[in-house]
């Protein structure tokens, strides 16, 4: 078992509502750990509490009742210089007046280290990620990339025990994103840091996490593996917030040893079950073509390696996944079959719970 | 976009330009020409050419009034900048007291100058003073501040910087809210206390602001007029005759409107170089950081 890095325990947030201003998401008693070395990424919609959670941990905010530790240490009236984190926030926040040198000094000149031992951490840092043309421009005369390398740069020149990343890379252009994301894990791997990440991007959290924590409306619904949360989500939300195209719910019921979900049959899960159940496929295994129901397609998306397809099948719309350039079209009439071994039965009522082994 | 006429930008710029020409440029031509003749008023003018100038400066009153001025306007400003600053500070803190301190503070702004000269002219009185009360409470001896040809200036300037300091603070105070959170929350985790994050992130963030203050300050305080007309009319001994009060003085006292003229035309010059100086130092300071 590693070590536990960071943990939250029992976690709550409330905030005041402010005037023209929507309050920040509050918290209900979120618990869990963050191992050492690990990159976890908590996930969830806007307004679940991902963002007051970092800070909570980064000490720009109180929790009302619970604790963080870092290290084993209670951070309990310990403010944010003396936590030994560092934070990417989402809009970079880069002093304007300063040049990256002295954005990149900054933490080391606020912790006193001397001039020559700061110059080569920021040389260092620099060669690292490749920003060495830029430490003599201020951020104003930087493009958005550029500012999050120097945002990155003053977070690891320091090297602290935790990263902070708050929606790194929402402000960036769709075509630097996938670049700069497959850089952050690189890099954070290659520090071995322990790191924090929030997003609200699911792609990032797949693509970034040893483990991801998903969040909706202060609570925290699952923490696991990306592949876990992927072919085992603990709520119908969990299974539905990742992967694309959407997971298909159905709604469905149990009929003796099966659960029926519109024209579709499939095997009861073991233990007791609600009379109203969901059922949950993803598109890939929905089969088009071959044996199956008879259905009419309703829309296609070609995306080049693959193709989105809409089929209503006795009433109920189904996204379905192809390889390649489908060569279904609009209209056509096409037999649908869906992957029993693979669906996911879910509560229809409540938290919506995930049922069976 | 190209005008479809030529005329057309004009006519846009006819209402201001208008309004600059009849109210700014005419007014300073008129007191440009006037400076060159003698009028009294009652004869006709009597061209001089620039014995007004060299009779102000032979006396070497010009020197001596501008100086003053400038005196009067350094306090005011360093004195408002400060306290308006070290407010805005203090006050930017929700809550209904600290909305009851600040519009404390700046109603003294909104009282007109001659109600504040007198209010101090109350306050400062030798005998019945309640400054005057204090300092005999403290065991000093009982001074007229202004009746002294040392601390009259000063004294002025103390009024200036209360009835500006308001003004100053709520600028300030607009400053400050154009300050990122985010960027003092990262300054905290790059280690910053409270001190190296004023010093670091909020002074750089409100050169402009200060800038605003330092010079619309600095215009105000070289017009000062009403405080000395009120509270010393220029005296003791001259202690107190600023600009604006030497130009009345040369027009109503002396009914020498060339005398006037000539003051004025040097006084806009003036003030232009100051305040000129004054937003290069702050360009130069922003160009540097």
């Amino acid at each position: 078992m590693p070590d536990v890095e960071v943990s939250l325990d029992g976690v709550s947030k409330r905030f005041a509502a402010r005037l023209g201003e929507p309050a920040p998401a509050a918290l209900e008693k979120v618990t869990f750990g963050v191992d050492r070395g690990e990159l976890l990424v908590i996930v969830g919609p806007s307004g679940c509490g991902k963002s007051t959670t970092l800070r909570i941990v980064a000490g720009l905010e109180t929790p009302d009742a619970g604790d963080v530790t870092i290290a084993g240490r209670s951070m309990r009236g310990v403010p944010p210089q003396d936590r030994d984190v560092a934070m990417v926030f989402q809009g970079y926040a880069l002093y304007p007046q300063m040049t990256a040198r002295e954005i990149l000094e900054f933490p080391l000149k606020m912790r006193r280290v001397g001039r020559a031992a700061r110059a080569r951490a920021v040389e260092e840092a620099a060669a690292t990620l490749r920003i060495e043309r830029l430490l003599d421009r201020r951020p104003g005369e930087m493009s958005g990339g550029e500012r999050q390398r120097v945002a990155m740069g003053r977070a690891i020149v320091r090297k602290p025990r935790v990263f902070l990343f708050d929606e790194p890379l929402s402000n960036l252009d769709a075509s630097l994103r996938g670049d700069i994301r497959l850089e952050i894990g690189q890099l954070v791997r290659r520090l071995g840091a322990t790191a924090l990440y929030v997003t609200h991007d699911h792609v990032e959290a797949m693509t970034l996490a040893d483990r991801i924590a998903v969040m909706r409306a202060g609570k925290l619904l699952q923490l696991a593996t990306p592949r876990e949360i992927y072919e085992r989500p603990a709520t119908s939300f969990v299974g539905t917030f990742l992967g694309t195209p959407r997971m298909n719910l159905l709604p469905g019921r149990v009929d003796g040893a099966a659960i029926v979900a519109g024209p579709f049959r499939l095997p009861r899960p073991g233990g007791t079950l609600p009379e109203r159940v969901e059922v949950g496929v993803r598109p890939q295994h929905v089969t088009l073509g071959g044996e199956g129901e008879p259905g009419e397609i309703l829309a296609i998306e070609p995306l080049g390696a693959e193709t989105h397809v809409v089929v209503r099948v006795d009433g109920l719309d189904l996204r379905a996944q192809a390889h390649g350039f489908d060569t279904h079209r609009r209209g056509d009439a096409v037999r649908v079959a869906i992957d029993p071994a693979r669906a996911l039965v879910f509560d229809a009522g409540g938290d919506r719970a995930r049922l069976g082994g | 976009m190209n005008p479809r006429a030529r005329w057309h930008p004009w006519a846009m710029l006819g209402p201001t330009l208008g309004l600059l020409v009849v109210f700014f440029l005419v007014p300073i031509g008129v007191a440009g020409a006037g400076s060159l003749f003698s009028w009294d008023l009652l004869t006709p003018p009597r061209f001089v050419g620039g014995a007004n100038y060299a009779a102000l400066a032979a006396h070497g009153e010009l020197l001596r009034v501008a100086l003053r001025t400038l005196g009067y306007s350094a306090l005011v400003v360093t004195g408002t900048m400060t306290l308006g600053l070290g407010l805005a500070l203090l006050l930017d803190r929700p809550g209904r007291f600290f909305a009851f301190v600040r519009a404390s503070v700046f109603s003294a702004y909104v009282v007109s100058w001659v109600a504040v000269a007198l209010l101090w002219m109350w306050m400062l009185d030798g005998n019945a003073g309640v400054v005057g009360q204090l300092l005999r409470a403290l065991g000093a001896p009982p001074v007229a501040l202004l009746g002294d040809p040392d601390a009259a200036l000063p004294a002025l300037a103390l009024v200036g910087v209360w009835k500006l300091t308001g003004y100053a603070m709520i600028v300030f105070l607009a400053g400050l809210q154009d300050v990122p959170p985010s960027l003092l929350e990262a300054a905290a985790l790059d280690g910053a206390g409270a001190v190296a994050r004023f010093r670091y992130v909020t002074l750089p963030l409100l050169a402009p602001t200060a800038a605003f203050v330092a010079t619309t300050s600095l215009v105000t305080s070289f017009q000062a007029f009403d405080v000395v007309r009120i509270m010393t009319q220029g005296g003791p001994a001259r202690a107190t005759e600023l600009f604006v009060y030497a130009i009345y003085e040369q027009i109503f006292l002396n009914l020498s409107v060339g005398r006037a003229s000539a003051l004025t035309v040097v006084f806009f010059v003036l003030l232009l170089a100051v305040a000129g100086l004054q937003l290069r130092v702050f360009r130069t300071r922003r160009g540097e950081r």
